[in-house]
């Protein structure tokens, strides 16, 4: 049995090794800045340290909607208000909770309080999509993709109306939540920004990690198998309604605690980035980096992010009075690109193409020229 | 053979209906399947051979009629809690999952088989690993079995359609069936194939397995079969040693209209239904 030629064992390593090496790199120049140059210079202040930790935040978010859209084959199309849950929720219980629910002071003033708040917005997350997905999931086709839409849009409206009790508000307006403090391990602050980026890179690939560990196991092939054939998944004891559910409620988990680490990052949240377009963000961001690859994410979010950057610092210069708004045609118009000519995402377009190519090449070896004569397809 | 039917019967299929609009697919269809036996589904298309497949299987609610398996009735089972049960199918128009290697289909057969959910596998805790190893080196077995183990890492939708079909079989054997049930897995196939697939079925017969097949290669059902059934327009016509059922004048009828010589219709259906048979021997 040791003769069974493994494939591919190494690809991840290769992965980790450049994912690391790229990101301790980049944060060694902003904290060490040698020769004067810091990490922003590197590209003419259109990419800085901001932005790099907005892309390790949104790598976790992305990390769970690949493996529900690309694995499982759902389409969630509110997975930015999940990810403001997890924002919302670290907002609220830090800043707010000593009002609503009585939460003592030295609770709230100790270190661990963010952590475990983080945890709990982890669960409601969770705990929500569980609940929701349930009754949808059971059913075939895209259910999910209008459900999602519909409950995003709730909770947004949530977020945005300053909802509240009693002469209490919960979730502010427009304007959303100020004053999240900063993350602490002890007396250690996680911050300045050159700390915080450590730490959410820390976070993402944590994040890749599960990923990684979940798609090669017992499960990660059930999701698959499910977006391959539900039939043939059923048909080999998978149960398929339990399995999607199950993934939908990870892939709330990840995105809650991207939203609370974007919290503590940002230390004022609004409702802005959770919004539709929020979500359709994420939607082009998936498709990017790929379906169905891991280690497509941070490269999907990066790739957008850089371009959102470029766009805002030099689309006005083209032109004149364009805003931020103008992005959502931009995305638009990239997503049918993309759906037209690699509908798996361009990352795993390209690697799928070339293993179908090499697989191909290889039975050529194998079994060369075998006569196929009338076999009907 | 006449051994096998004093073997305790292990599917029992009672009364059985199924109505798709005004369609009567199904008419009060009976027969049972005893444990190792291997019994062969025949008829024209369109005789309900599949759909009874996808009602043994659940995928299709039952309209009357009851199917014992083990003697527990299977209704309202969800069809993954009857491959559960031991009843694992394969499809005539072949759903292998595409995107997955050759032998990670294989692993899905053994998804019953495991208990490792997403947490374990997530943390890579030693028992999820030991069930990795444990999952990949049975199933290389099954593919070993099937024959197709060398190409064990390729993508599955880069093998060519005879050996796709030997993977939905290895596929449904790695599920470690009590009943196995094949849907025309001779379809398409060349002469040597079905040659090949022939011993297969029959070695899997030999290691204690029951199966019951749907075929329209009338040599391999008759090579192999214990018994055959006959569905016609969704009602039994004829049930029998595949000796009995060819001289059966209702089967003759119902393939070619009542007054045809038997001798002929066996040459007839020999030659229609294996139409690689000439190019094979030229």
């Amino acid at each position: 049995m040791n003769a069974i030629p493994r494939f591919n064992s190494n690809r991840n390593a290769i992965g980790w090794f450049a994912m690391t090496a790229v990101i301790a790199l980049l944060g060694w120049v902003e904290t060490v800045q040698p020769m004067g140059v810091d990490f922003a210079d590197l590209t003419n202040g259109i990419v800085t340290m901001d932005t790099m930790v907005r892309v390790a935040i949104l790598t976790i978010v992305l990390v769970g909607l690949n493996l529900l859209m690309g694995y499982a084959g759902q389409v969630s199309l509110g997975h930015a208000a999940l990810y403001g849950l997890g924002a919302y929720a670290s907002s609220i219980l830090c800043v707010r909770s000593g009002d609503l629910l009585g939460v003592p002071a030295w609770v709230l003033g100790s270190w661990w309080w963010p952590w475990l708040v983080m945890l709990i917005g982890m669960a409601f997350a969770g705990a929500l999509a569980y609940l929701v997905g349930r009754p949808i999931l059971r059913l075939q086709g895209h259910y999910l993709a209008m459900a999602t839409l519909g409950l995003g849009i709730m909770i947004y409206i949530l977020f945005r109306e300053n909802l509240g009790f009693q002469g209490q508000h919960i979730t502010g307006t427009f304007d959303g939540i100020p004053g999240v403090p900063r993350l602490r391990i002890g007396n250690f602050e996680i911050w300045p920004i050159s700390r915080y980026y450590f730490f959410a890179w820390i976070a993402a690939l944590g994040a890749i990690a599960f990923g990684l560990n979940v798609i090669s196991s017992r499960t990660g092939r059930a999701l698959r198998a499910i977006h391959d054939s539900e039939v043939a998944a059923q048909a080999m004891g998978v149960d398929v309604a339990s399995y999607k559910v199950r993934i939908f409620a990870v892939s709330a988990i990840l995105a809650s605690a991207a939203g609370s680490i974007y919290a503590h990052f940002q230390t004022t949240v609004s409702p802005a980035p959770f919004s539709f377009v929020g979500s359709l963000e994420l939607v082009v961001m998936a498709a990017v980096g790929g379906l169905s690859s891991i280690w497509g994410a941070p490269f999907g979010v990066a790739v957008i992010l850089i371009i959102k950057e470029i766009l805002r610092s030099r689309l006005r210069v083209v032109f004149s009075g364009a805003s931020g708004e103008h992005e959502v045609i931009f995305y638009g118009i990239l997503l049918v690109l993309i759906m037209i000519f690699m509908p798996e995402g361009v990352t795993v377009g390209a690697v799928r193409r070339w293993r179908l190519w090499q697989s191909r090449k290889r039975e050529q070896v194998l079994s060369p020229a075998q006569p196929q004569a009338g076999v009907p397809r | 053979m006449t051994g096998k039917q004093d073997s305790p019967v292990l599917l029992s299929i009672k009364d059985v209906s199924k109505v798709f609009g005004g369609l009567m697919a199904l008419n009060r269809v009976s027969f049972d399947v005893h444990s190792g036996e291997i019994v062969a589904l025949i008829g024209p298309n369109g005789a309900g051979k599949t759909t009874l497949f996808n009602v043994i299987t659940n995928f299709h609610p039952l309209d009357g009629g009851e199917i014992l398996f083990g003697g527990k009735p299977l209704n309202g089972l969800r069809p993954d809690q009857i491959a559960q049960g031991g009843i694992v199918r394969t499809f005539q128009n072949l759903r292998i999952f595409h995107n997955m290697t050759v032998l990670e289909n294989a692993m899905v057969g053994m998804h019953l088989q495991g208990a490792s959910g997403i947490v374990s596998a997530a943390l890579r805790l030693p028992a999820a690993r030991e069930e990795e190893k444990r999952f990949h080196d049975i199933a290389y077995q099954y593919l070993e079995m099937v024959g197709i183990e060398n190409r064990a890492h390729d993508l599955a939708s880069s093998l060519p359609f005879g050996q796709q079909r030997l993977l939905e079989i290895g596929r449904a054997l790695a599920a470690n069936p009590r009943l196995l049930l094949l849907d025309e897995p001779a379809a398409g196939l060349t002469r040597a194939e079905t040659e090949a697939l022939d011993e297969l079925i029959c070695s899997l017969q030999d290691q204690g397995l029951t199966i019951l097949l749907v075929e329209h290669d009338m040599e391999l059902v008759m090579n192999i079969a214990d018994r055959v059934v006959v569905l016609h327009y969704g009602t039994k016509i004829a049930t029998g040693t595949p000796e009995e059922v060819q001289a059966n004048p209702d089967v003759i009828g119902a393939y070619l209209g009542a007054d045809w010589q038997q001798d002929k219709w066996l040459e007839w259906m020999l030659e229609d239904s294996n139409p690689n048979a000439e190019k094979a021997d030229a």
